[in-house]
C-alpha cells in the first residue's frame, strides 16, 4: 500500500524526466499524454491507498515509509519520508484526480503553442511537487514540496515569457512566496531547537511548547506566514490576480484547485501547533474573514474574466481559513474539495470562452455567448450555482458547514459568520455579474467577428474533463449533508478533530440566512447586469472614490512598492554608489593606477610582480615576525 | 601515497604540457584535458572506497623536511576535505575542458597553469603541516595572478593589481602567524599543534582567509577579478579558491583557536551578516551578469562563514555541504555567463534578453542552476542554507532572521538575472546568429548541473559522510554539542 503512495509521488517526476530527455524525439501531444498519463497513474495509486485505509481501523490509518536519509547533521536526521493518513490521502485524491482532468484538458488547450513540451513537463513537475507537499512525512520535506510548488507556479506563470507582464507576475509570485517560505523555515528552526526533530509524530505533540507561550505563538506565526503567502490571503495576496498571466489550465490547477489551498492543508496538518497558540489560530480566521470581504468586493469591478475568478478564489480560500481558524478542519477541507471541483470547472469553461474568442479575456467585449457556446454556458451555470452555494450544488454543503461551525464558536465566530454571510451575498453578485455579462444579451460586435467554435464549443479533448467536473460540482457536496451525515469530518478525525458545528435553530438560521443573502446577490446581479440597466454606471458616478479604491484593489500593490520594493531598490543603489564604489572599488583602483605607473618602467609584467612580491615578503616578514612573536 | 599522487599528478601534468613541444595548441590542450580527467577518475575511485565511518586522517603520508624546526611534508585527507578535493577536481576538469573548447591563446601555457593551480589547490586541502599549507597557499596565488593579468579582459591590469595587493597583505599576515604558531608549539605538524589562545596569531590567519573568502569588508578585489578573468578562471576563483579560505577557517581557525573563535564570534557574525545582506543587495543592482554572480558569491561565502562560526553540528554540516554546492553553482553560472557573453559580446543585462526562445539547453541550464542558487526548498543549496541557519539559530535567532531575509533577496536577484537574460523580447545584443549551447559547452555545463540535481536528491551524501557523522565532536571536543 505504501508502495502505491510512492508510485503516486514519483510517476509525475518520471514523466518530467522522460519529457526532458526525449526532447523533440516525441511529438507535442505525446508529451501531453505522458504528463496526463502520469497523473492518472498517481490517481489510481491514490485510490488504492484510499481503499486500503478504508478497510483499516480509524486509529490505525497512519503509515509512513522512509526510503533514504535526505539530509543529516549530527543527531538530526531528515528522511526522504512519506506519510499516508486520512488527511494526506484526502489531498492526494483531489490533487491527482483534478490534476489528471486538467492535464488532459491542457493537451487540447495548449495544442499549437510553440513550446508545448516544456509546458507539459512543468505541469508534471508541479504535480510531483504538490504530491510531495501532501505526502511529506516530516516538516522539512513538506517545506521542500512547498517551495517546489512555488517554483513550478513561477515557471508556469511566466510560461509565455516574451510578455513583460507575465515575467513580472512570475517574479512577484515567487518572491512573495519566498517570504512565506522564510517564515515557515524559521518556525521549523524553533521546533528543532525544542524537540531536536522534524518528524510529525514528535513535533505534533501538545507538550512541545507551553500552551500560549511566546515560543508557541512564534511557531504558529511562522507557519501562518507560509500559509498566508501560499494561499494568497491578506496581506500577502497581491500575487494571485497577476498570476492569471499564465495559461488558463495553469490557473485552474495551480491557482484555483490545488496549490493555493495548500495553506489550508498546512494549518490542518499542523493543527496541534495552532491549538497551542489560540491567538494565532484566531488570527488565521480573522485574515480569512478579511479576505472574504476584500476579495469579494474587488471581484465586483474586475473586467478580466480570469481575474474575476481569481479574486473569487481568494475569497473562497478565505472561507477555508475561517474554518481552520475556528478549528473546523473537516469543514475547511470539505470546502477545499468542492472548491477544487467548481473552481477548476469555472476556469476551464472560461478557457473555452477565451479560446473561442481568439484569446480575448476582457468581459466588456464579450456578451451573448450563451447561445453561441451552449455547452460552455451550461457547465458555467453549474459552476456558478455551486460557487454561489445554491442547493443542491456542491458549494452549498461545504459553505454551510463552515458557517455552521462559525455560528457555534462564540463572539469571534459570529463576527466571522457575519463576514461569511456578507461574502455569500458578494459571491452571488460577482459570480452572476460575470455570467450575465458574458453569456446573456446579444452577441457583441467583437464576439461576432472573432467567434469560432468547434464541436462541444472547444473540441472534445477539452469538453470531457469539464463535463466530469460539472458532475462533481453537482454531486460532490453530498459527502457531508446537514441533518444527515458528516463523512469528511469522520474521515479526518484521527488527524484533525473538528470543532462541533452549531445545531438546531442556530444552524437552521445560519443556513437560511446565507441562502437568502446568496439569492439576493444573484437577484441584484440580474437587476444590474441581467438586462440593460443604468444602475452600475450611476453608482460608479455617485461614488467615484469607492470605484477607484476597488479598481486599485485597495492600493496594496502601491503600498508594497512604496514599503518594500522601492526601499530595497533604493538602498541597493545607495550602497552601490556611495559605499561600494568609493570605499571598495575606486580607492584601490586609484592605488592600482599609481602602482601601474610606477611599474611601467619594468619591462615584463610577471617579473615585476615577482620582484615586488619578494621585496614585500622580506620586509613584511622581518618586521611582523618580530612583533608577533614578542606579543604572543 | 594516494594523496601525494592527487597533488602531484596535475603539477607534473602542467610541466608535461609546458615542456613537450606540441605540434598544435589543440594537442597541448588535449593533453591537459586528459590529465584533468585522469585526476577526476582517481578521485572518484578513491571516494568510492573511502572509510566514511572514521573521522580520522586517511591516506596520510609524512616525510621529515626540516626536522630541527619540526617541519615536514605531511599530507592526508579527512572525509570533509575529500569532498572539497572532489569539488576541486570536478570544477577544474570543467574549467580545463571549457578553456580547451574556447581556444584560448597560448593554450598549452594557459591550461598548464590551470593544472598547476589544481595541484596547489588540492595541496591546500590536503596539507597537514602548517608551513606546507602556506607553501601550497602561495603556489595557488601565483598562477592566478598570471591567469588574470595575462588572459583577462580589458580591465585586467587594475583587477590584477587589486587582487595582488589584497591577497599579498593577507598571505603575509598568515605567514607570520604560521611561523609564530609553529615556533610556539614546537612543531608545524597540524596533528600535533593543539590549541592556542593567541588572538594575534588567529587574526593573522583570519586576515588571509577573510580576504580570500572574502568576508565583508575585505572584498574590494572581488568584483573586478570576477569580471575581468576568463570565464573558467572566474569559475575556479569563486567556485574553488574561495573554499580554500573557508576550509582554512574550519581546519585552522576553529580547530586551533576554539577560545578565540568564541570570543570573536560576534564580530565575525556581524561582519558576515552584513556581507550576506550587502552582497545580496548589490547583486540585485549589478548591471551585468558577472556582477550579479560575483556579489551573490560574496553573499554566499559570508553565509558559509556564518555556518562555520555557529560551531555546532548543524552549522558545520551545512557549511561543508554549502561549500560544495556553491562551488558547483558558481562554476556553472560563470561558465554559462561566459557562453552568453561569447554570443552577445556583452554581459550588460539591459542589452540582453529573450534568449530562451529557440535556445532550450541554455534556458534549461541557466534556470535550473539559478533556482538552485536561490535555494528553492528541496534543492541542495536549500539543504545547506537550512542547516546553516538552523545552526546559527541556536546561537541567536536574530542571525537566522537576517539570513532568512537574505534568502528572499536571493530570490530577487537570481530571478532578475534569469529573466534579464532569457525572457521578454530579445535585447539589442541578441541576434539570430546567437545559437543554443554547442555540444562542447553542453558536455561541460550539463554534468555540473546534473551533479547539482543529484546532490539535491541526496544532500546527505555529503552531510552523512563528513566529520564521521559527528561534526562538533570531531572539530574539537572543546565545542559543546549542538543543543
Amino acid at each position: 500500500m505504501i508502495t502505491a503512495a510512492w508510485i503516486a509521488l514519483f510517476a509525475p517526476a518520471a514523466a518530467v524526466v522522460a519529457i526532458a530527455l526525449a526532447g523533440t524525439a516525441i511529438s507535442r501531444s505525446v508529451a501531453g499524454y505522458l504528463a496526463a498519463g502520469s497523473a492518472l497513474v498517481s490517481f489510481v495509486s491514490s485510490v488504492v491507498v484510499f481503499v486500503v485505509l478504508l478497510g483499516e481501523d480509524p486509529e490505525e490509518r497512519t503509515h509512513s515509509s522512509t526510503l533514504w536519509t535526505w539530509l543529516s547533521a549530527g543527531d538530526l536526521k531528515i528522511g526522504a519520508e512519506i506519510q499516508v493518513d486520512p488527511l494526506s490521502v484526502f489531498m492526494m485524491l483531489i490533487v491527482s484526480g483534478v490534476g489528471f482532468l486538467i492535464l488532459a484538458y491542457a493537451v487540447g488547450y495548449m495544442a499549437g503553442d510553440v513550446e508545448e513540451r516544456r509546458y507539459h513537463a512543468y505541469k508534471a513537475l508541479f504535480l510531483f511537487s504538490m504530491l510531495l507537499l501532501v505526502e511529506a512525512g516530516n516538516l522539512v520535506l513538506l517545506l521542500a514540496g512547498w517551495g517546489m510548488v512555488g517554483l513550478s507556479s513561477y515557471l508556469l506563470i511566466n510560461f509565455w515569457h516574451h510578455r513583460a507582464t507575465a515575467v513580472a507576475a512570475g517574479k512577484k509570485a515567487f518572491i512573495m512566496n519566498a517570504f512565506g517560505d522564510a517564515t515557515f523555515a524559521l518556525a521549523i528552526f524553533l521546533l528543532i531547537q525544542r524537540t531536536g526533530s522534524v518528524e510529525f509524530d514528535t513535533v505534533f505533540s501538545s507538550d512541545v511548547v507551553e500552551h500560549g507561550s511566546t515560543a508557541a505563538v512564534l511557531i504558529a506565526l511562522g507557519l501562518l506566514g507560509g500559509a498566508v503567502a501560499k494561499s494568497a490571503q491578506v496581506p500577502l495576496h497581491t500575487w494571485l490576480p497577476d498570476a492569471m498571466e499564465g495559461p488558463t489550465p495553469v490557473s485552474a490547477l495551480i491557482h484555483a484547485a490545488t496549490m493555493v489551498t495548500a495553506g489550508v492543508y498546512l494549518v490542518a496538518r499542523t493543527n496541534v501547533l495552532f491549538e497551542l497558540a489560540p491567538a494565532i489560530q484566531d488570527l488565521a480566521g480573522i485574515l480569512g474573514g478579511v479576505t472574504i470581504l476584500l476579495a469579494g468586493l474587488i471581484a465586483l469591478v474586475q473586467t478580466d474574466i480570469k481575474r474575476v475568478i481569481a479574486y473569487s478564489t481568494m475569497s473562497q480560500i478565505g472561507y477555508m481559513f475561517v474554518a481552520v481558524g475556528l478549528g473546523a478542519y473537516g469543514s475547511g477541507m470539505f470546502h477545499l474539495m468542492t472548491h477544487a471541483f467548481f473552481k477548476a470547472l469555472l476556469f476551464m469553461a472560461a478557457g473555452i470562452v477565451i479560446h473561442a474568442l481568439s484569446d480575448e479575456q476582457d468581459i466588456r467585449r464579450m456578451g451573448g455567448l450563451g447561445r453561441a457556446l451552449p455547452f460552455t454556458y451550461r457547465v458555467f451555470v453549474i459552476g456558478a450555482l455551486a460557487l454561489a452555494a445554491i442547493p443542491p450544488f456542491a458549494g452549498f454543503f461545504s459553505k454551510d458547514s463552515i458557517l455552521g461551525a462559525a455560528a457555534n464558536a462564540g463572539t469571534l465566530g459570529w463576527i466571522l459568520w457575519t463576514a461569511g454571510a456578507i461574502g455569500a451575498f458578494l459571491t452571488g453578485l460577482y459570480t452572476f455579474r460575470l455570467l450575465f455579462i458574458v453569456f446573456w444579451g446579444d452577441l457583441t460586435p467583437f464576439a461576432r467577428e472573432h467567434l469560432h467554435r468547434k464541436r462541444f464549443d472547444g473540441g472534445l479533448a477539452m469538453a470531457w474533463p469539464v463535463a466530469i467536473l460539472a458532475v462533481l460540482s453537482i454531486f460532490g457536496g453530498w459527502l457531508q449533508v446537514p441533518w444527515g451525515w458528516d463523512l469528511v469530518n469522520q474521515w479526518l478525525e484521527p488527524v484533525a478533530e473538528s470543532a462541533e458545528e452549531a445545531t438546531g435553530v442556530t444552524f437552521t438560521f445560519s443556513v437560511i440566512a446565507s441562502l437568502v443573502l446568496a439569492v439576493a446577490g444573484i437577484w441584484l446581479a440580474w437587476r444590474w447586469y441581467g438586462r440593460p440597466s443604468e444602475v452600475p454606471a450611476r453608482t460608479r458616478k455617485r461614488w467615484p472614490w469607492a470605484a477607484r479604491t476597488l479598481e486599485h484593489k485597495f492600493y496594496f500593490d502601491e503600498a508594497y512598492d512604496l514599503a518594500f520594493y522601492e526601499p530595497a531598490s533604493r538602498n541597493a543603489a545607495f550602497l552601490t554608489r556611495y559605499v561600494e564604489q568609493p570605499l571598495f572599488l575606486s580607492s584601490l583602483g586609484e592605488l592600482g593606477s599609481s602602482v601601474r605607473s610606477a611599474s611601467r618602467r619594468l619591462s615584463a609584467l610577471q617579473t615585476g610582480y615577482v620582484r615586488e612580491y619578494a621585496l614585500a615578503l622580506a620586509a613584511g616578514l622581518a618586521v611582523l615576525a618580530i612583533v608577533f612573536i614578542l606579543v604572543t | 601515497m594516494f594523496t601525494s599522487i592527487l597533488i602531484l599528478l596535475p603539477i607534473a601534468g602542467a610541466f608535461f604540457v609546458w615542456i613537450v613541444p606540441w605540434p598544435t595548441p589543440r594537442a597541448a590542450g588535449g593533453a591537459a584535458l586528459l590529465v584533468a580527467l585522469a585526476e577526476l577518475v582517481l578521485w572518484v575511485n578513491r571516494a568510492l572506497n573511502f572509510d566514511y565511518a572514521s573521522s580520522g586522517l586517511q591516506d596520510d603520508a609524512s616525510h621529515s623536511w626540516f626536522s630541527d624546526l619540526g617541519v615536514s611534508y605531511s599530507v592526508g585527507l579527512y572525509d570533509f576535505s575529500l569532498w572539497l578535493v572532489g569539488l576541486t577536481v570536478v570544477v577544474f576538469t570543467a574549467a580545463v575542458a571549457y578553456g580547451f573548447w574556447s581556444g584560448r591563446e597560448r593554450m598549452g601555457v594557459y591550461l598548464g597553469l590551470l593544472l598547476f593551480l589544481e595541484g596547489a589547490t588540492v595541496g591546500v586541502f590536503a596539507a597537514q603541516d602548517l608551513l606546507l599549507f602556506y607553501v601550497f597557499w602561495e603556489a595557488m596565488m601565483i598562477p592566478l595572478y598570471i591567469l588574470i593579468g595575462v588572459w583577462g579582459g580589458a580591465g585586467r591590469m587594475g583587477a590584477t593589481i587589486k587582487f595582488v595587493v589584497y591577497t599579498l597583505a593577507g598571505s603575509l599576515l598568515m605567514l607570520v602567524s604560521v611561523i609564530a604558531l609553529g615556533l610556539s608549539a614546537g612543531t608545524f605538524d597540524m596533528q600535533k599543534i593543539g590549541e592556542s589562545g593567541s588572538t594575534w596569531i588567529f587574526l593573522g590567519f583570519a586576515a588571509a582567509f577573510a580576504v580570500k573568502a572574502p568576508l565583508w569588508p575585505f572584498h574590494g578585489w572581488l568584483p573586478d577579478a570576477y569580471r575581468e578573468s576568463p570565464a573558467e578562471v572566474s569559475a575556479i576563483l569563486s567556485g574553488v579558491i574561495s573554499k580554500a579560505a573557508t576550509y582554512g577557517f574550519l581546519r585552522i581557525g576553529l580547530v586551533f583557536f576554539p577560545g578565540v573563535v568564541a570570543d570573536w564570534r560576534t564580530v565575525v557574525l556581524v561582519l558576515a551578516t552584513i556581507g550576506l545582506v550587502y552582497g545580496s543587495l548589490l547583486a540585485f543592482r549589478a548591471p551585468d551578469i558577472r556582477g550579479v554572480i560575483a556579489y551573490s558569491s560574496l553573499a554566499q561565502m559570508n553565509l558559509i562563514i556564518i555556518g562555520l562560526f555557529a560551531v555546532n553540528d548543524s552549522g558545520l554540516s551545512g557549511a561543508v555541504l554549502q561549500m560544495v554546492t556553491h562551488g558547483l553553482i558558481s562554476a556553472a553560472l560563470f561558465l554559462i555567463a561566459g557562453s552568453v557573453e561569447r554570443r552577445a559580446a556583452t554581459g550588460d543585462l539591459v542589452r540582453l534578453g529573450g534568449m530562451a526562445r529557440g535556445r532550450p539547453v541554455l534556458a534549461t541550464t541557466l534556470i535550473t542552476t539559478g533556482v538552485i542558487a536561490l535555494a528553492v526548498p528541496g534543492s541542495s543549496a536549500f539543504a545547506g542554507e537550512f542547516l546553516i541557519l538552523n545552526g546559527i539559530f541556536t546561537r541567536g535567532w536574530g542571525w537566522a532572521v537576517a539570513g532568512a531575509a537574505a534568502i528572499v533577496l536571493a530570490a530577487m536577484y537570481m530571478l532578475r538575472l534569469i529573466s534579464a537574460v532569457l525572457h521578454r523580447d530579445p535585447g539589442p545584443a541578441v541576434t539570430e546568429a546567437a545559437l543554443d549551447l554547442r555540444p562542447a559547452e553542453i558536455s561541460v555545463i550539463v554534468p555540473l548541473v546534473t551533479l547539482l540535481l543529484a546532490l539535491s536528491f541526496w544532500p546527505a551524501a555529503i552531510t552523512d559522510h563528513s566529520f564521521g557523522g559527528r561534526p562538533s565532536d570531531t572539530v574539537g571536543s572543546q565545542f559543546e554539542a549542538s543543543p
